[in-house]
């Protein structure tokens, strides 16, 4: 019998404590029954849909290890979704209920998360290969172009986390946005390279640089 | 990650992983600068695969490596080359690396 990796039981345990969140929150400040009831629902029905999804496939597909692939992969996304709103839920009713000093830190908790994310989808983005033979440039553009945009990411996610850490409230705002902002120029800079490469070569082997 | 720290601490597997870096390669062409047998690298190239290090692809008759590290990886990467872990005691790892010895850097 295999061992069921961790996201596996994170799932359903981060759904259930982020209903019970949401309905602290909900409790004690009623009046944003909407926000709360989104927050305590959306994991939920999203992951029924998928899993309706995914049963609705598997008649249709003789492949199991890719129906469990797609099982596990949706289990991490709910669990990953879901400590994240965990988070931010825990640190809004920990304000509500005033059990911390500072004001501004519900605002501080989610863009220091958002910073993090950036940082994890950056540090992720050059393992996500595609096709050799799928590709409409050489292979060794494409993976110096994913390098690049997952280092400018994951440091634009981590300076954009540090600044909200760090920085006043006020000059955190306006520094994490130009963080963002030169983020992305870089990206979209390092994508009209490729693009550009891509239309000035014509069709290369997949191995030749 | 005990794995991709095992696949790190040796030079040639970091070598390897450095020549990825430039552009994917057949296997033959990525085994040739190293003054080794076959089969250790294969064995070589298997653990790097283990780790996730690096994918492999069939393009036509050849097979071809690519390289598969996330940005820490390829931060812990950076570190062990500076660091140089897995070098023998007392032997300078530049000469030791098998690439200079054939005029490489």
């Amino acid at each position: 019998m295999t061992r069921k990796p961790l996201s596996y039981h994170l799932a359903p345990v981060t759904v259930l404590l982020v209903a019970l969140a949401a309905a602290g929150n909900w409790y004690v400040q009623p009046e944003r029954a909407t926000a709360w009831a989104i927050g305590m629902f959306t994991l939920p029905v999203l992951w029924g849909a998928g899993s309706l999804v995914l049963r609705w496939t598997r008649r249709r597909t003789a492949e199991p290890a890719a129906f469990d692939d797609a099982v596990r992969s949706i289990r991490q996304g709910v669990a990953f979704a879901g400590v994240l709103l965990l988070i931010s839920l825990s640190v809004k009713l920990a304000a509500a209920l005033s059990t911390v000093g500072d004001p501004e830190l519900t605002r501080r908790t989610t863009n220091v998360i958002a910073g993090l994310v950036l940082a994890y989808f950056g540090n992720v983005l050059p393992k996500t290969l595609t096709p050799l033979f799928v590709l409409q440039c050489d292979g060794s553009r494409m993976q110096r172009f994913q390098r690049l945009t997952g280092w400018t990411w994951v440091l634009t996610g981590l300076a954009y986390a540090t600044s909200w850490i760090v920085l006043p409230v006020a000059t955190a705002d306006t520094v994490s946005m130009a963080i963002v902002v030169a983020g992305m120029l870089i990206g979209v800079t390092l994508f009209i390279r490729l693009v550009g490469t891509r239309r000035r070569t014509s069709p290369p082997s997949a191995v030749q640089s | 990650m005990n794995k991709v720290f095992k696949a790190l601490a040796d030079p040639t597997r970091r070598r390897v992983l450095q020549l990825l870096r430039e552009r994917p390669m057949p296997a033959g062409e990525l085994a040739e600068p190293f003054p080794v047998s076959k089969p250790t690298m294969s064995a070589h190239f298997a653990i790097l695969q283990e780790a996730g290090l690096v994918e492999t692809e069939k393009v036509g008759r050849s097979v071809i490596y690519r390289l598969k590290m996330s940005v820490l990886e390829e931060a812990l990467l950076g570190f062990a080359q500076t660091l140089g872990v897995g070098w023998p005691d007392g032997l300078p790892a530049p000469s030791h690396d098998p690439l200079v010895k054939k005029g490489r850097p």
